[in-house]
């Protein structure tokens, strides 16, 4: 055909087969999943697909399957970047049922998006008929998805903030674990005269320090101070303690951190750690898993407790941490009820125990670690874990996104790298808070309590 | 053929790129004009807001200055060095120096480098790990501590020279084309007058490829606005006022932060900047070409 050939006709039919391919693009990707249909009641989890995989999930939605009878079906899927899929299913009011996902959770909560759990969390436990559901989970753990006295989630695993060593070269150098603030101290300069860093720092995610103030901030002025803290009360970043616990931060990461460490990403210096260049490196109990694939053999990575300070009001069974991974519910969801029910299933005492069996961390249930055939650093984990006394959960992180990103995070780096003093730290963090708390649209969190067992902490 | 036929093919060929224009540029930008003026999370109802969110961004001091601050270092500074270096090399190329192919290659390669693998790739060079050559460089002339390179507090200075590194030879070949144009005979000309390099380069090559040179300026100063993949990538996507330019200012608050309002009254400055940059540019540029 000659172009003079090409008429308004040939025109318009191109016109139509580009416009049907458009929309054909478009119907693909508006396609919906599988849901509820006559014939089936399919609940649908959406979960996030990190180190821990998806086998496990798997695993237990079609043994659900096969608990809750003919009829009930499981569609789970999940994919790194879960969330990315699951935003414009919220906002087209057709969410999966259950979800596990980055999502800004607090949100969710007052905007009505996801379901309290309270009447499920009531209902007995799956296989300890004799408990709530509620009363399974590490105490104080559902604290930090507590709003207006409902439960809004409930977390796949549970976290602390721990040192980590390595045994071996503790044992090749003769370094012992310390059980003070002062004897860390002590072995931070034994191994720098060994001419190796004692602590590795993952500089570019100064929230990582945050964690470890925390802590040093309950050793000294005990567990009420902390939730004080958590509480967002009024003065509490210029008060003498916190600014003393900014003051021993600063002095540990200013003699201590390895050299250059403020331009390292976590997994940077956490490979100084692995590779034996750094001696400790203050993480989550997340660490062993994240870095199980360049961690050397030989190495004999084990984690111990922030030691209590000497002079300090603060009990070592307390710790920062909680739970991590949560699972909820959506209020528009399709099938909302038998998702819980799902979780339900999902979170009782055996499956719990075979998932952190089979992943090797650590699970929000009290009692369902299996350490028989558990890594050094799980077996030292969970021996912290058991004799814990409380459990801290940080809120402000998740709940005030502009205070965190804009205020803290960028104070906290300057004031680990020496470049303003912990009460001009104190003072930033106190004014950046107080115009949070001026702001009508914040979330106002339910306060943790402190109960009169706390005051001794 | 009729007129209306004409019409009709020219709407056919163009109808593909309109609607995708339309969807994925116009749409979008005027809903960015639109979020604006609201307050609005992402998931609940938007609430009206009139002009608060630019009241809030401009009284924002600290991270709006640097932002700001962060975003002319970036325009101006890199562009110098790309500008000299570009119009340096385009015309010893265009001087016909030996194996001129081989250098027009080697410099416009970084170029066609994804900006996320030159970010990586750098990130490597200013590690202050093992593997950080530049580090180990100092260190070999006698520099004690590494030097944390990519600390937010340095970041933006850090990207200045990848920045030319990747941009350079895009505009030497920029303007090794435009230097192709200029007739011979004005070079022998300038020969003859007794003029020297620099004399024939300032009165005879750069008037004659001025208008190639403004098209460069305006794309140097759109590129120091429009930032982002690198800074997002060095500061492993969580940059801080240290190291916010506007870009990663707009994604923090859109997608971090879930201030959809803040973000798109950003991206609106983006496009008033990019704008108004661009016409500053022209006109301050403003030269009569030579025929």
């Amino acid at each position: 055909m000659s172009f003079s050939a090409f008429n308004g006709k040939h025109a318009a039919f191109f016109a139509l087969i580009i416009l049907l391919l458009l929309l054909a693009g478009a119907l693909t990707e508006m396609r919906k999943p599988l849901r509820g249909g006559e014939k089936h009641n399919v609940v649908e989890v959406a979960v996030f697909e990190g180190g821990f995989g998806l086998d496990w999930h798997r695993d237990v939605a079609r043994r659900y399957e096969k608990t809750a009878g003919e009829g009930v079906k499981v569609n789970l899927w999940g994919d790194p970047r879960v969330s990315d899929k699951v935003k414009p299913r919220i906002l087209r009011g057709d969410p999966p049922d259950v979800v596990c996902a980055v999502l800004p959770f607090w949100r969710l909560v007052v905007t009505g998006k996801i379901l309290p759990l309270n009447e499920t969390l009531d209902k007995p436990a799956f296989g300890q008929t004799d408990k709530k559901w509620r009363d399974t989970f590490l105490p104080c753990i559902l604290d930090a998805y507590t709003y207006k006295g409902k439960v809004y989630a409930a977390p796949l695993v549970f976290y602390m903030w721990v040192m980590w060593y390595d045994r071996r070269q503790f044992r090749e150098h003769g370094w012992e674990v310390p059980r003070t603030w002062n004897e860390l101290l002590a072995l931070c300069e034994k191994i720098k005269a060994a001419g190796i860093a004692p602590v590795a720092f993952q500089g570019k995610y100064p929230n990582y320090a945050y964690y470890t103030l925390l802590t040093l901030y309950q050793r000294w002025a005990g567990a009420p101070e902390l939730i004080r803290l958590e509480n967002y009360e009024p003065g509490i970043f210029v008060s003498p303690q916190f600014i003393q616990a900014a003051k021993m931060l600063q002095d540990f990461a200013l003699k201590y951190h390895q050299k250059g460490c403020m331009a390292m990403s976590h997994t940077e210096s956490q490979m100084e750690f692995v590779r034996g260049r750094a001696a400790m490196v203050a993480c989550g109990v997340w660490l062993e898993k994240e870095m199980a694939d360049v961690t050397p053999k030989d190495f004999e990575m084990d984690c111990f407790n922030f030691p209590p300070m000497e002079g300090g009001k603060g009990d070592p069974g307390v710790l920062i941490g909680g739970g991590d991974q949560p699972f909820f519910v959506f209020s528009d969801a399709s099938n909302a009820k038998e998702g819980m029910e799902f979780m339900r299933f999902m979170f009782s005492r055996d499956n719990m125990r075979e998932f952190s069996s089979r992943v090797g961390t650590l699970n929000s249930l009290t009692g369902a670690l299996d350490t028989s055939k558990a890594s050094i650093a799980l077996k030292s984990a969970a021996e912290i874990a058991g004799r814990v006394k409380r459990v801290v959960p940080e809120r402000l992180y998740d709940l005030y996104l502009e205070w965190n990103a804009e205020v803290l995070e960028p104070s906290l780096s300057k004031l680990i790298a020496g470049e303003i003093t912990p009460e001009e730290f104190g003072r930033q963090c106190e004014e950046g808070a107080q115009k949070t708390r001026n702001n009508p649209d914040i979330i106002k969190a339910d306060p943790l309590a402190i109960s009169p067992e706390d005051r001794g902490l | 053929m009729r007129k209306r036929q004409r019409f009709y093919i020219a709407l056919a060929f163009l109808a593909p790129a309109l609607l995708l224009f339309t969807a994925f540029v116009a749409i979008p930008t005027l809903n960015a004009f639109r979020f604006s003026l609201w307050k609005w999370d992402g998931l609940g109802q938007p609430q009206w807001a009139g002009l608060h969110n630019f009241s809030l961004m401009f009284s924002d001091r600290e991270i709006f200055l640097k932002a700001l601050v962060n975003n002319l270092i970036l325009m101006f500074v890199p562009s110098v060095g790309i500008l000299v270096l570009s119009l340096f090399f385009a015309s010893l190329l265009s001087r016909g120096i030996r194996g001129s192919n081989v250098f027009r290659v080697a410099f416009f390669f970084p170029n066609v480098i994804p900006g996320v693998a030159v970010a990586i790739l750098w990130m490597l060079l200013y590690s202050t790990n093992s593997f950080g050559l530049i580090n180990h460089l100092l260190a070999f002339y006698g520099v004690k501590e590494p030097v944390p390179f990519t600390a937010s507090k340095y970041l933006i200075w850090a990207i200045c020279p990848l920045t030319v590194w990747t941009a350079m030879g895009f505009y030497m070949v920029l303007f090794f084309s435009a230097m192709q144009e200029v007739p011979e005979t004005l070079y022998e000309a300038a020969e003859l007058d007794g003029a020297g390099r620099w004399s024939t380069f300032w009165h005879v090559t750069l008037p004659m490829t001025w208008d190639v040179v403004v098209i460069g300026l305006v794309f140097l100063v759109i590129g120091g606005i429009t930032a982002f993949e690198k800074i997002w990538v060095m500061e492993h996507q969580t940059p801080n006022p240290e190291s916010h330019v506007f870009g990663t200012l707009m994604f923090q608050k859109i997608f971090t932060e879930y201030n959809i309002g803040y973000g798109s009254t950003v991206a609106v400055l983006i496009f008033v900047m990019v704008m108004a940059g661009t016409l500053l540019t022209l006109k301050l540029s403003r030269k009569e070409s030579l025929d």
